[in-house]
């Protein structure tokens, strides 16, 4: 392309010096002169187009060298991100498992009771955080999805159980999924979409119960999985839902939720779609075909 | 009487002393071990009483728990794997599940999941040891492979094949009803928990596999033949002549 605009340019200006060495003929210049004119243009075409050529090709080089050293500065940051999190894994599992150990123990009682069951919901929420920053950056990093037939009621059912254990007090589930109905995804990624969306509904949700209606059924173009809850809704504009760091007008989270569902679904060949009006529906669909 | 033998191998000393505790209350029998060597010191002094499952950190200090869950199954191929990691990525996971382990637990996990997916490992190992007795004992002839059960392993002429637990529990299935039709559903519920999420299609490419190790022509199955809407049935010699 570069070549192309400095070979453009050369060629009009020595058509141009051609038409003036013409021009002076035909006004009686003498031949030496003309010849002595036409050869000083040719010589400031090359030298021009010569300059031109190696002013462009440094600016691409510099351009290339900056989408380069940015290129790579998000990567390091990505990995440093991922590790950082990544690190943050191992104290959060031996908080949840030791603080499991003293609430399975029966020795705490009452007041005690009470406190490692608020311990055990806080851990829950900064496994939450960390499991978000971490996809969050998996996903801008280019990771993939490993799609498989996962059968809706069996994963909902294993899925599940450490909610119904841990917020039995506050979560109301209830589930209608037809026994034999699979879909084409990662298990790995619905369990993101599914936490995103039961904390979303937790903190969202009544302060006292929060019912969460889970129902999933084959539609036109695959199959399609609802997740409704009877929490507050959302106030804001509805498309501002699922864009990366977007939350809504008396939302304390992070923005990141909602955008992981929908980047999750996309690379799974399906789509995610909100409503806040009345509660909140998440509408998952799953498309038969082979993810994008 | 023990839950059953373990190998836990983690590095971080109060996850691994947290779950040494809580295992061992539970009943089980726990060995545990702080990084690879000691890991592989374990199983090496285990000798007649070896692992009857191993949870397998995969981010040691002195090497991968990957390569671990390799010569664990070269030694002590009756012991099962559980991989019990940060590592969580969908390629992480595929790579711990080629690997022949049973499960792949991503942290932090609750400690009762934990504990359901071991024993549900456990029992899936159980089965498949299982009247196994000793490697060599139990060999028989499948098509064009030499399967001995109790070493997880097959030979086909020269060629030595190492088998994963599902491999050889599917294989024997097949092998002890054989002449019968054995449906999908069946398969399912005898090899697989319903934690791992099976489909009757994670059957059919596990068969797929297994016609790779017995058939002449795996495109033309003969060994074992599928049974349009019901299943597969294995046909030795005898059930053909």
């Amino acid at each position: 392309m570069m070549l192309l605009l400095v070979g453009w340019w050369g060629s009009l200006l020595y058509s141009q010096a051609e038409r003036i060495a013409e021009l002076e003929k035909r006004v009686g210049a003498s031949p030496e002169h003309v010849v002595e004119a036409r050869f000083r243009a040719r010589r400031m075409i090359v030298w021009e187009s010569s300059a031109l050529f190696v002013l462009l090709l440094a600016a691409a080089g510099a351009g290339l060298w900056m989408l380069f050293r940015d290129s790579r500065r998000t990567r390091e940051l990505e990995a440093f991100f991922a590790s950082i999190t990544h690190e943050l894994k191992t104290p959060l599992t031996s908080i949840r498992l030791q603080t499991e150990a003293l609430a399975d123990s029966g020795e705490a009682t009452g007041r005690q009771a009470e406190l490692l069951r608020r311990l055990l919901e806080d851990t829950g929420r900064l496994e939450g955080q960390v499991e978000r920053m971490l996809e969050l950056a998996r996903l801008e990093g280019g990771g993939i999805v490993f799609l498989r037939e996962v059968p809706v009621a069996a994963w909902l059912e294993s899925a599940l159980r450490p909610w119904r254990e841990v917020h039995s007090g506050r979560l109301e589930l209830e589930v209608n999924v037809p026994p034999n109905l699979s879909i084409r995804a990662d298990a790995a990624a619905l369990d993101v979409i599914l936490r995103n969306t039961l904390e979303n509904a937790l903190k969202h949700g009544a302060s006292e119960r929060t019912k969460v209606s889970i129902s999933a059924g084959r539609a036109a173009d695959g199959v399609e999985l609802t997740i409704r809850d009877d929490g507050a809704g959302f106030p804001g504009e509805p498309r501002d839902l699922g864009v990366l760091f977007r939350k809504g007008p008396s939302s304390k989270g992070t923005g990141i939720g909602l955008y992981l569902v929908t980047t999750l679904m996309a690379r799974m060949g399906g789509s995610a779609e909100f409503d806040g009006s009345t509660g909140f529906r998440t509408r998952l669909r799953f498309s038969t075909g082979e993810a994008s | 009487m023990s839950a059953g033998k373990l190998l836990l191998v983690e590095d971080e000393p109060n996850v691994g002393s947290t779950l040494e505790e809580r295992l061992r209350h539970e009943g089980f029998e726990v060995a545990w071990a702080k990084g690879f060597a000691e890991a592989l010191g374990f199983v090496k002094s285990s000798g007649a009483a070896p692992f009857e499952l191993a949870l397998l950190d995969v981010g040691l200090g002195d090497g991968s728990g990957f390569d671990l869950a390799s010569e664990i199954r070269a030694r002590s191929a009756a012991t099962a794997v559980v991989f019990v990691t940060a590592l969580g990525r969908p390629e992480e996971r595929v790579q711990g599940l080629e690997l022949g382990a049973e499960d792949y637990i991503v942290k932090p996990f609750h400690f009762r999941e934990l504990l359901l997916r071991v024993q549900n490992a456990l029992k899936r190992a159980r089965g498949i040891a299982r009247g196994s007795g000793a490697p060599g004992a139990s060999s028989v002839e499948i098509g064009r492979a030499r399967v001995d059960f109790a070493a997880f392993s097959a030979r086909r002429g020269a060629e030595a094949i190492s088998l994963t637990h599902k491999e050889c529990a599917l294989l024997r299935l097949l092998h002890e009803r054989r002449g019968c039709v054995v449906s999908r559903e069946e398969i399912l519920s005898e090899i697989w928990s319903s934690d791992e999420l099976p489909t009757t299609r994670t059957v059919d490419n596990f068969i797929l596999r297994l016609r790779k190790l017995v058939e002449t022509d795996p495109s033309d199955p003969l060994v074992i033949r599928s049974i349009r809407g019901i299943g597969y049935q294995l046909v030795t010699e005898r059930e053909k002549s």
